[in-house]
């Protein structure tokens, strides 16, 4: 049920067995699944039901390094979380992205995909898609692969009818958390703040943090000053190694005879084999065909080729005229090698709380480009052989030229931060994503992942927060 | 090295094995041509941008 906690005095004590911070995908899967299963659930969203300038302020920050989106327009401070501007593509991790690369040793998981797996059909379907991700062999170095579209889920909308009736979830809104507190191990309550308002405690045997990819790292650097480095020791590791998904125009493509169900929905998706991608020493890297970038254009990029192979293109030309060809676009999201300074940092401005903003130190460095440019080039080439159509690189490829950072520069995929380590050396949460020191705080979301690969985060994300829950309700 | 069309010389023996009726199907397609030109020792898979296997010009 939802509790206008506007209504609280200072002195108030919300109790609960799990108390979960954050609506999105990660807590709110969370919070449904718990008090499904007989937890007492107290779940406190620091944003309104709908959208408010008051809230979105309150993710302001500063970006240090390359260009990136205004941090306040690159998620939601609402109930349901960033899931109200989603655009709902999903695909899992690849099962080798949860291994350390052989040239990369900051990647790899502490867990499997197969740690993953039980969790797939259920997150499917709450994400409602089909649990269907097959792959082909495309050409010798690249597999066809296979995404799906949530209509998509809002997660607030989904469960709202879940939120009012429940008699074992309580869900506050415009509360936001503003301490956690430290004791013999274990985090002996939570401070809040309720907008406008008061400010009163919580108790919980389990505290989670499902804020996101920035405000996981942001709130418990926050709550690591102001407790004498209980969160963190003197081991550095909150916020850092934080990933995007880059972004970028590829190639423009002729493909030869695509067939019935090349494309899905105007998009054919596709990646390089595992064994490809190490042979090239890069990191994973989704490249997709889309259709609908070209239409009427495939004509003149078909001219194009003329120039460059007349004979070739005369052919193609034919083809064409016999729908025979279609042009596309190649354009592509990959995995970012984790990389020590790029972080979720505390900036020099406090928003209205009192809390320090974030300044997100965010690079994309020359493994990034090569995954990029090594991948087209792989791409182009296994079509160019096979003769299954011809790619035209884009001038930054061919020039050798910086990743462009016009434009749609990456996926608004905010990953690491608070990465999951089996050594508290170098990862905040353990693989039962348990911060690391702490016997009751656990992490929910992409900030907790090692390395990112490609796939859009969302669906892994609710399969973390399944298997969290299951964790979490085997120890009540 | 490929040649952009501003540096064509229609004169030039590459040119013009590689240019017959190219310069009509452009024309007649609308498009301002850009033309590349193939000299000895060029690099056969990379041309202008485009990655072509032998055989395909």
């Amino acid at each position: 049920m939802f509790v206008d906690a506007r209504t609280f005095n200072d002195d108030h004590v919300e109790r609960a067995d799990v108390c979960i911070f954050g609506s999105g995908p990660a807590g709110m899967t969370l919070a449904y699944e718990l008090s499904n299963s007989g937890s007492r659930v107290l779940l406190i969203e620091a944003g309104a039901l709908s959208y408010e300038g008051w809230s979105q302020d309150l993710y302001k920050g500063d970006v240090v390094g390359d260009t990136y989106y205004d941090l306040s327009e690159a998620r939601l401070r609402m109930f349901g979380g960033t899931s109200n501007h989603w655009g709902g593509r999903c695909l899992p991790l690849d099962a080798h992205d949860f291994e350390a690369h052989p040239d990369f040793p900051q990647t790899g998981w502490p867990i499997s995909r197969d740690d993953l797996m039980p969790y797939l059909q259920a997150a499917c379907d709450i994400v409602e898609i089909p649990n269907d991700f097959s792959e082909t062999l495309y050409s010798p170095s690249v597999r066809k692969t296979t995404v799906h579209y949530s209509p998509p889920v809002r997660f607030g909308d989904k469960y709202m009818d879940h939120c009012e009736t429940s008699q074992m979830l309580r869900v506050c809104l415009e509360t936001a958390l503003t301490d956690l507190v430290p004791e013999g191990g274990a985090i002996k309550s939570a401070r809040v703040k309720t907008q406008g308002g008061s400010s009163w405690r919580v108790e919980a045997t389990n505290f989670v943090l499902c804020l996101g990819g920035i405000e996981n790292s942001r709130i418990l650097l926050w709550m690591d000053a102001s407790h004498n480095h209980a969160l963190d020791g003197n081991r550095d590791v909150i916020g850092r190694y934080w990933m995007e998904h880059p972004f970028a125009n590829l190639a423009d493509v002729i493909i030869d005879t695509p067939g019935d169900g090349f494309f899905a929905d105007g998009e054919a998706t596709f990646a390089l084999t595992r064994e490809a991608q190490y042979a090239a020493g890069i990191l994973n890297a989704g490249l997709q065909l889309t259709e609908d970038s070209y239409g009427e254009g495939t004509k003149a990029l078909i001219a194009d080729l003329m120039c460059a192979a007349p004979a070739l293109g005369e052919r193609l030309m034919r083809a064409y005229g016999k729908e025979l060809v279609c042009g596309a676009r190649l354009q592509s999201h990959w995995e970012q090698a984790p990389v020590r300074q790029n972080r979720v940092r505390l900036g020099q401005n406090r928003d209205a709380l009192g809390i320090p903003t974030v300044e997100l130190h965010w690079r994309r460095s020359e493994t990034d480009r090569r995954t990029a440019t090594q991948s087209a080039r792989i791409f182009a080439k296994d079509i160019a052989q096979k003769d299954l159509g011809r790619a035209r690189l884009m001038q930054w490829i061919r020039k050798d030229a910086p990743i462009p950072d016009q434009g749609m520069m990456a996926g608004w995929h905010h990953i690491g931060g608070t990465r999951m380590s089996d050594s508290p050396s170098d990862g905040v949460v353990d693989r039962n994503l348990k911060v690391h020191g702490l016997d009751n705080l656990y992490i929910g979301g992409s900030s907790v992942f090692p390395s990112g690969g490609y796939a859009n985060p969302t669906l892994t994300i609710v399969q973390l927060s399944l298997r969290l829950s299951a964790h979490l309700a085997e120890l009540m | 090295m490929a040649r952009h069309s501003s540096e064509w010389e229609p004169e030039h023996p590459h040119a013009e094995r590689r240019g017959t009726g190219r310069r009509d199907v452009l024309k007649g397609l609308g498009v301002l041509p850009f033309v590349v030109q193939f000299w000895p020792g060029d690099d056969v898979e990379d041309h202008a941008g485009w990655i072509l296997r032998r055989g395909d010009g």
